[in-house]
């Protein structure tokens, strides 16, 4: 290639342009280099790994022994995992559901740009950029029989609560931490994507005499639509995949209450040494965050992208 | 329909809009301050009762203020566990992470947007396919691989295979499509190398970006827990929220100098956090997406 780029110009007027076009896909190409590099080496290598042990029966240390599918075949069958999938399930909608509305709620209310917005959009956002074993940490102790979580509920009325120490409250008390720990960020990607839509429309609308909330829910809304899905499709996917919480608060109690399916994983993979089962469970973990990703697209429309 | 009555009744109904009264307003404004209030409620206290003594944080009744300043949990918790060196291994980590994540991101990005080649688009979309990818679905592989190489417990082990993110490609790919190309070419024609004209005008024009992803990287580098827990096999080689995680296993009555210790763990972040909040706040209002 490179003899023939040489030798053209002295030939032909056009060969040049394409051989300074040729010269700089090369440069580009060497720009992405190391990143194409390392995606292909700590990435899609491991994702290829991860889908041949999928089908395999291994301890981390022999070699791995051959056995299609027979690890997605136990799984339809095996208690632990279905329990850990419906655990999944049930945190990631029970927190998904009350962060998105508390967030639109709070992104509207911050939209009307009264005083102290500034200060609030700052509060808001410190959970998010906590440690979250910190985050775990401190909840993990908030949540003492005598903490201060049973003290502040006690003034409203309510006797205390063994939230993290009985199976019917713990996964609840998780969800509570994580919608603390993330709704300051969804607040702020919906308060973006409101201050990008143009006033006069809702004006327009309100001259028309349409009330407030019409125009929030006829107007905004729709409007908001894309970034409403984006924030939808973040939060899902983390807390899908959110192990740092049950990790460190409960390690999965009590008994296997908040058993999560990440900590399943890591579990079975790192703990009791089934890493092709863990494999094929992290399979459906990712089958499982493509659906619901899926899912969101049909749900909000496909005409928002 | 006459032209006087239109505008009459579009003021009165305009008026209603803007400030549906105070009433209203003040409703809004006691919502958000009480979100405000019950999102501290947490940091106020951790910070309050890692000066407390063990002893009175769970006392009945419950006090929210310590009775005397006890700053020796402090000094005690850094004499039950390491804390001053996994504090040592998690800034080496988190800022050899951010980097290689900021540098490597800035190629990848410029290569992304101001060149063609074939594949590109291609390539681009392998890397942004990476977001979706779920990072359990990977680790024991690359485990596996950190392994074979031999970094097992190492501080290479713990830095390279987390040393580039698809995150940090799209994002600088986004703010580098948006500079002009004259500037390059203009630099080109002068006869300057490629190299040079990335070191000495993309990357101080990308500056704001690169602030802002240096920022995410190091937060959220800081902060990880699963990749360490799963590469860390010794005690001197843990990182803060490892250790941290650890102690509180191990010593798990000590809540005074764990909650110290909690307090040491988000001083980093939440420095870096209020320097950059501005940045943080504007770049991520504009990009809406996180890594």
């Amino acid at each position: 290639m490179t003899t023939r780029a040489r030798a053209a110009p002295r030939t032909d007027i056009t060969r040049p342009v394409l051989s300074l076009e040729r010269r700089q896909a090369l440069v580009g190409m060497a720009f992405v280099f190391p990143a194409v590099l390392f995606f292909a080496l700590f990435f899609f290598y491991p994702m290829a790994y991860a889908l041949y042990l999928s089908l395999t029966s291994w301890d981390l240390l022999t070699p791995p022994v051959w056995i299609g599918l027979a690890n997605y075949a136990a799984l339809v069958s095996d208690p632990n995992f279905l329990s850990s999938l419906s655990i999944t399930l049930r945190y990631t909608i029970e927190a998904a559901v009350p962060l998105i509305l508390l967030s639109l709620m709070l992104a509207l209310f911050l939209n009307q740009r009264l005083r102290l917005n500034g200060a609030y959009q700052v509060v808001y956002f410190v959970p998010v950029v906590m440690p979250a074993v910190v985050s775990a940490i401190i909840w993990g102790l908030l949540y003492q029989p005598s903490g201060p979580v049973n003290n502040l509920v006690g003034i409203v009325g309510v006797e205390p609560l063994p939230w993290l120490a009985s199976a019917d409250y713990a996964l609840h008390a998780i969800v509570i931490v994580s919608i603390w720990a993330s709704f300051g960020y969804d607040t702020l990607i919906l308060l973006a994507g409101l201050q990008s839509i143009p006033p006069d429309y809702g004006e327009a609308a309100v001259i028309d005499g349409a009330s407030r909330w019409r125009v929030t829910r006829d107007v905004t809304l729709p409007l908001l639509a894309p970034r409403l899905l984006l924030v939808t499709a973040t939060s899902v996917a983390a807390l899908l995949t959110s192990f740092v919480l049950p990790y460190v608060m409960t390690n999965g109690g009590p008994g296997t209450a908040t058993r999560v399916l990440p900590l399943l994983i890591y579990q079975t993979g790192f703990q009791f040494l089934h890493a092709g089962q863990a494999s094929a469970m992290a399979f459906m973990l990712l089958f499982i965050t493509l659906i619901f990703t899926a899912l969101q697209f049909r749900l909000f429309g496909r005409e928002v992208l | 329909m006459s032209v006087p009555a239109t505008s009459a009744a579009n003021t009165s109904r305009k008026r209603s809009w803007r400030g549906e009264t105070i009433t209203a307003r003040l409703a809004i404004q006691v919502v958000l301050a009480l979100v405000a209030v019950l999102t501290v409620i947490p940091v106020v206290w951790t910070v309050l009762s890692s000066l407390k003594t063990n002893d009175t944080i769970f006392s009945v009744p419950m006090r929210w203020l310590p009775t005397s300043l006890n700053w020796n949990n402090y000094t005690d918790a850094f004499a039950v566990a390491p804390f001053g060196r996994y504090f040592l291994n998690s800034t080496l980590i988190a800022g050899s992470v951010t980097a290689t994540t900021v540098f490597f991101g800035a190629m990848a990005g410029y290569g992304f947007s101001k060149f063609r080649f074939p594949g590109r688009n291609l390539l681009f979309g392998l890397i942004l396919s990476t977001f979706m990818i779920p990072f359990p679905v990977i680790m024991i592989p690359l485990f596996a691989l950190v392994r074979n190489l031999g970094w097992v417990n190492t501080y290479q082990g713990l830095i390279i295979p987390g040393a580039l993110t698809g995150f940090a490609v799209f994002m600088m790919r986004q703010f580098i499509q948006a500079l002009p190309g004259e500037l390059f070419d203009a630099a080109r024609i002068d006869g300057a190398g490629e190299a040079r004209i990335f070191l000495t005008i993309v990357l101080p024009l990308a500056r704001p970006a690169l602030a802002t992803l240096g920022i995410l990287t190091f937060l959220d580098s800081w902060n990880n827990l699963l990749w360490p827990l799963i590469v860390i096999q010794s005690d001197e080689m843990e990182t803060i929220p490892l250790g941290l995680t650890k102690f509180s296993t191990r010593y798990s009555t000590n809540y005074a100098q764990m909650l110290a210790m909690a307090v040491i763990a988000s001083l980093p972040v939440l420095v870096v956090f209020i320097i950059g909040r501005r940045q943080i706040i504007n770049s991520l209002m504009l990009s809406g997406i996180k890594g």
